[in-house]
């Protein structure tokens, strides 16, 4: 069974120098705006600040018999449990601009699913000089989102298209985040009247090390939780996990920013898009884990992955989004034998089309895990497919409503072991009101 | 408006009366000896009114103009951000004219250019002082906000007296001294392999009908893309 034990390591140090960076952050932030109430004009060279938040509650039924948050195999936040009235989430926004190109952003979540109940999902600075030539320059350092959903583009990384948002953004919610330093390189314009824009995305980044378990152990999901600095984010209750048993020294949770061979990974890309389409990109991932160490109940696994994001908008005002990834994840033991061996992919469809403050989405996906390793008892295949149809309206650009039914096909082998069929058909319904107000 | 009136549909633009009658000014002033017309029109590769909005013709003197000509006063002009826009997307001024950028936004932004004509970077926060600059060289200066990367302006910075910008195709030049001219064609969307430069020698009134060989190009659009639509919407 998994005991923390408390050593010394580069690990602790490193996470030390981490705590002091997020430290200074935020007592930057504070004396910031101190320094901006005191000047308390707009004079130029202020500080300027934005304090902006959602709060979001709601009432649900769903289908799913044991969720995945109860350490169940069940791929919806709520299940026949948990669901009713429901405290969503609280989130707040904090930006600061130093001047026009450098500013600190800080995005805080609150609810009652993962843990810590409150937690930093973003906090980092952004560089962006006035260009001096056709290439722009953008710079990112600290704890963030990749740019890779096409989703999220709302505040706080919410979707304005669902509640739920795709198995893919899910993922990325719940296990991966940059913790390190990201460059973007925008080609403005190839000629003054084209409407073609190419960027070229790079970054290095630490604390990633465990992203893969959660696709390996419990398999896809979709919410519309997000993880953030020290979440745990429970796996079901695998018998492996048991004293004496292959996994024992796992933790019963991922903790997807640690950093465990102090390795760093990277992440690629290109974004193109012109007259034609509004996204054409691809991007490669690597977290450059090495698969082999064990630390502090998290192992590190080597994940890798390639997305495709395509977006456009139709005739009659209707937008289509397409994320399509697929990947791998490998973990070994000590003597580099490998334990965990998985190929995963997902890919979703998402049609929208709004009328004013009213919005209709609709989205279809499939998600699959092959595993491709002989550990006994840790069968990680799973293979589904999910509809997702969500209407919204939007009152006085304060209160967003929607209703929304998500319907997933699932079939996962290691349901099994607990008696259950692992072909599960779950169902679920919301009603959601969010609340923007800054 | 697409772009302020400079000496054309006086009657329609009364707000810029100042500037329009320092225009006017700057053409039609002068007593010369002899002065003529000269009427301008251009046509798009199938010979009907080339579809263009806002396009400049400017004749640059191969002469020395009379110094009441070269004395007239330099223009000056604004260009605005307005609604995430600038507002005229297109201007032109005569070099050594003061360009103005008001933020009537409620937001800030960053404008720049990177032309070598003029190039600069300007902070604009919401509701501060109205920035000026100097037009120092003639040429195309492409405009960009770094806040608002969808926003593109043009502006044309032209070496003479003797211009002009108008919502059609057409352009009516009075009182201008008989000699040799260079006239010029500009527009962001007459492509720029297309030499629409010409040599005229005006000693009696003129009219001219210019054809376009190529295609016009897309002007580049100036409302954001659909990623920060939904955003906008909430607050």
């Amino acid at each position: 069974m998994y005991k923390p034990r408390p050593t010394f390591s580069i690990n602790r140090t490193l996470r030390a120098v981490f705590r002091l960076f997020f430290m200074s952050l935020i007592l930057n932030t504070v004396s910031g705006i101190a320094a901006a109430n005191e000047a308390g004009s707009t004079e130029h060279s202020q500080i300027e600040y934005n304090i902006f938040g959602i709060a979001d509650i709601g009432w649900a039924t769903a289908s799913t018999k044991h969720g995945w948050l109860e350490e169940g195999f069940g791929k919806t936040r709520f299940d026949e449990e948990t669901d009713g009235a429901y405290l969503g989430f609280l989130g707040l926004g904090l930006d600061l601009d130093f001047n026009l190109e450098t500013s600190f952003k800080l995005r805080l979540v609150g609810d009652q699913e993962l843990k810590p109940t409150g937690r930093i999902t973003e906090v980092f600075m952004e560089y962006s000089p006035a260009p001096t030539s056709a290439w722009k320059q953008q710079w990112q350092a600290g704890f963030f989102y990749a740019p890779f959903s096409l989703e999220n583009r709302g505040p706080l990384w919410t979707s304005p298209y669902t509640v739920n948002i795709s198995a893919i953004n899910t993922w990325i919610a719940e296990e991966l985040r940059t913790l390190g330093v990201q460059h973007r390189l925008t080609y403005l314009g190839l000629a003054p009247t084209s409407n073609s824009k190419v960027s070229l995305i790079g970054s290095f980044f630490f604390s990633n090390d465990p992203a893969g378990s959660l696709l390996s152990w419990r398999g896809w999901a979709l919410h519309d939780l997000q993880a953030g600095l020290g979440s745990e984010i429970p796996f079901p209750a695998l018998s492996n996990f048991n004293p004496g048993e292959e996994f024992e020294n796992q933790a019963p949770y991922s903790k997807p920013f640690e950093e465990i061979d102090n390795r760093p990974g990277f992440y690629v890309g290109a974004d193109w898009s012109n007259d034609y389409w509004d996204t054409l990109a691809f991007y490669h991932y690597d977290n450059q884990a090495d698969p082999s160490i064990l630390e502090s109940g998290q192992y590190a696994w080597r994940t890798r992955f390639d997305l495709l994001n395509f977006e456009k908008k139709l005739p009659f005002g209707i937008t289509v989004l397409l994320q399509w990834m697929k990947g791998d994840t490998r973990m070994e033991n000590k003597l580099n034998e490998p334990m965990v061996i998985n190929d995963f992919q997902s890919h979703f469809l998402l049609l929208s089309k709004r009328m004013g403050a009213t919005r209709l989405s609709l989205r279809y996906e499939e998600f699959q895990v092959d595993d491709l390793d002989q550990t006994p008892h840790d069968s990680n295949d799973e293979w589904g497919h999910a509809w997702t149809l969500s209407a919204s309206h939007v009152f006085q650009k304060r209160i967003k409503v929607s209703a929304e039914y998500l319907s997933i096909d699932s079939w996962r082998k290691s349901r099994h072991y607990w008696n259950i069929k692992p072909k599960q058909t779950e169902s679920q319904w919301l009603v959601s009101a969010r609340y923007f107000f800054k | 408006m697409l772009f302020p009136a400079n000496v054309f549909q006086a009657t329609r633009s009364l707000l810029h009366l100042p500037s329009l009658i320092l225009s006017l000014v700057a053409i039609t002033a002068a007593p010369y000896a002899a002065a003529f017309e000269l009427d301008i029109q251009l046509n798009d590769k199938h010979g009907n009114l080339a579809k263009i909005q806002g396009a400049v013709a400017y004749l640059t003197p191969t002469f020395d103009i009379p110094d009441t000509a070269q004395a007239m006063p330099h223009s000056v002009r604004d260009i605005a951000q307005e609604n995430r826009k600038f507002t005229p997307q297109i201007s032109v001024i005569r070099k050594s004219g003061t360009l103005r950028f008001p933020n009537k936004d409620n937001v800030n932004h960053h404008v720049y250019s990177f032309s070598k004509p003029l190039a600069f970077e300007l902070p604009l926060y919401k509701g501060s002082n109205v920035p000026e600059l100097k037009a120092i060289n003639a040429g195309e200066v492409i405009l960009g906000c770094n806040i608002h990367d969808w926003m593109i302006g043009y502006l044309l910075i032209v070496d003479t007296p003797f211009y002009q910008q108008n919502e059609s195709a057409n352009w009516h030049f009075s009182d201008l001294p008989p000699g040799e001219y260079e006239l010029a064609i500009w527009h962001p969307q007459i492509n720029k392999q297309e030499a629409l430069t010409q040599k005229i020698a005006l000693t009696e009134n003129t009219t001219l009908n210019l054809n376009l060989k190529l295609e016009l190009s897309r002007l580049k659009s100036q409302s954001p893309p659909q990623k920060s639509v939904d955003e906008d919407d909430y607050f």
